[in-house]
């Protein structure tokens, strides 16, 4: 069962991500990619090899569904290859933690998440924009889309955090 | 195979991130047209840029091949040319032929090509290749486009040499155009095309830029040749000849076609003289 678990959690992240949130453009500008709330609290345990695969596999069946084959894969192996210098930081390295609101503390999961998403949109942005050079629409994308991400993540964080309470 | 096993296990992360990127990479480059083109151009104009470099050095290696290429190429064209130049030299001839009957009938002329000459001795000569086959005797007057060139010494069966009018011993009977003084024009050496004009009388008029022509008074040359322009007219106070420079008109540095005086009536012209003075000689004689 422990193991399934991010098996599931793939699984699910995925179809809502491809099903539900892949039709949501806020305002016209907005996406959440909520995918990423799966990649960004794997267990800090996980061989950095196996994460950066799974980053990759994940992008890449997300790209399938968005059309932009390269794209997501490309921006999830880059977070997913910052990830452990990042975390070495934000957290204490002799305790095993686990990288969620809860363990981590508002601070260190703020900036954790704000460096990542933001990197991760720009990425996918940037390559989308191409030749068209729209600066300012692919800015006010970034922009918009790294908030609501942010958003949208913060508040599944809160419902586990006060499940776990429950729990 | 050990340290590359080690080192392939010290950075295996970079390395799956490297390739992790280099594929999704690929993939956005094949599937996104922009990033396609972009991807591509530049590298055709990288691999066109190297290509064009190593073309380039391997020409130098081919290099000896296109000069024997060229070679026979050149070989093949010269001779074509030989062809041609033939052909022209009979066009020129016939033409030459034409032209002539309209003037008088007495002269034909056979074009030759200068093979040798000098300008710079005392006595200067020119080789034609045309010879008695083609149809030249000692004696005949050659001239050029520009002017008067000289008489044939000797005819060989394919060649002839010329005595050139740059030679002391050549003068040659002139006229003034303008008004019919004649004179005897003699070379002078060391003055490559400098002449005088001999014999005229101080008391005709003859002035500066005056054409001198050829008389017509032998056989050799017909009338209205150019030969050169009077330069300088000196008159000396007790001599009753002029003194007369002239500057030849015949461009002997750079002859190349000359053209060969056949005067098909010399011979009867000669006769008719010689049988004069036998005549007038004989008289003498028997009175």
């Amino acid at each position: 069962m422990n193991n399934a678990t991010p098996i599931l959690n793939f699984l699910i992240y995925w179809s809502i991500q491809v099903l539900i949130l892949r039709k949501i453009q806020l305002f016209e500008v907005a996406t959440c990619f909520l995918y990423l709330n799966f990649l960004l609290t794997l267990s800090k345990d996980l061989d950095r090899t196996v994460l950066l695969i799974i980053a990759f596999l994940l992008g890449f069946s997300v790209d399938i569904f968005y059309g932009t084959l390269g794209i997501h894969s490309a921006a999830c192996v880059s977070i997913a290859f910052l990830r452990p210098f990042l975390l070495s930081f934000l957290t204490p390295k002799d305790k095993e933690t686990d990288i969620s609101l809860r363990e981590m503390g508002f601070n260190a999961f703020f900036t954790y998440l704000l460096i990542t998403i933001t990197l991760h949109h720009t990425l996918v942005f940037a390559i989308d924009m191409g030749d068209n050079l729209l600066i300012t629409q692919t800015l006010t994308h970034i922009i918009s889309s790294v908030l609501f991400t942010f958003v949208v993540i913060f508040i599944v964080q809160f419902l586990f955090l006060s499940q776990r309470k429950n729990i | 195979m050990q340290s590359l096993l080690f080192f392939i296990q010290q950075y295996r992360t970079f390395i799956v991130f490297i390739l992790l990127e280099i594929m999704s990479l690929s993939m956005i480059v094949f599937n996104h047209r922009y990033y396609n083109a972009l991807f591509f151009d530049t590298l055709q104009r990288y691999t066109l840029n190297i290509s064009a470099q190593t073309d380039n050095v391997w020409e130098y290696f081919n290099l000896k091949n296109i000069n024997q290429d060229l070679i026979e190429e050149n070989a093949r064209l010269n001779l074509m040319l030989t062809a041609k130049q033939k052909q022209i030299d009979k066009l020129i001839e016939k033409n030459l032929k034409a032209k002539d009957t309209l003037v008088s009938q007495n002269y034909e002329l056979v074009v030759a090509k200068v093979v040798r000459q000098t300008t710079h001795k005392n006595k200067n000569y020119v080789t034609i290749n045309k010879g008695s086959i083609h149809g030249l005797e000692v004696g005949m007057g050659v001239i050029s486009a520009s002017g008067l060139v000289g008489r044939v010494v000797l005819v060989s069966s394919h060649y002839a040499t010329v005595i050139s009018l740059l030679h002391i011993d050549m003068s040659v009977s002139a006229s003034i155009r303008r008004n019919g003084v004649v004179g005897s024009l003699q070379w002078y050496p060391n003055s490559t095309l400098k002449a005088k004009l001999l014999h005229v009388p101080s008391h005709l008029s003859i002035s500066v830029g005056d054409t001198v022509q050829t008389s017509g008074y032998n056989a050799v040359f017909p009338p209205d040749i150019p030969i050169g322009i009077v330069e300088k007219v000196g008159q000396k106070y007790d001599e009753t000849f002029y003194d007369v420079d002239i500057k030849l008109s015949t461009h002997f540095h750079q002859l190349s076609y000359v053209y060969v005086i056949k005067n098909l009536l010399q011979k009867e012209q000669e006769e008719l003289e010689k049988q004069t003075t036998e005549k007038i000689e004989g008289k003498k004689k028997n009175e």
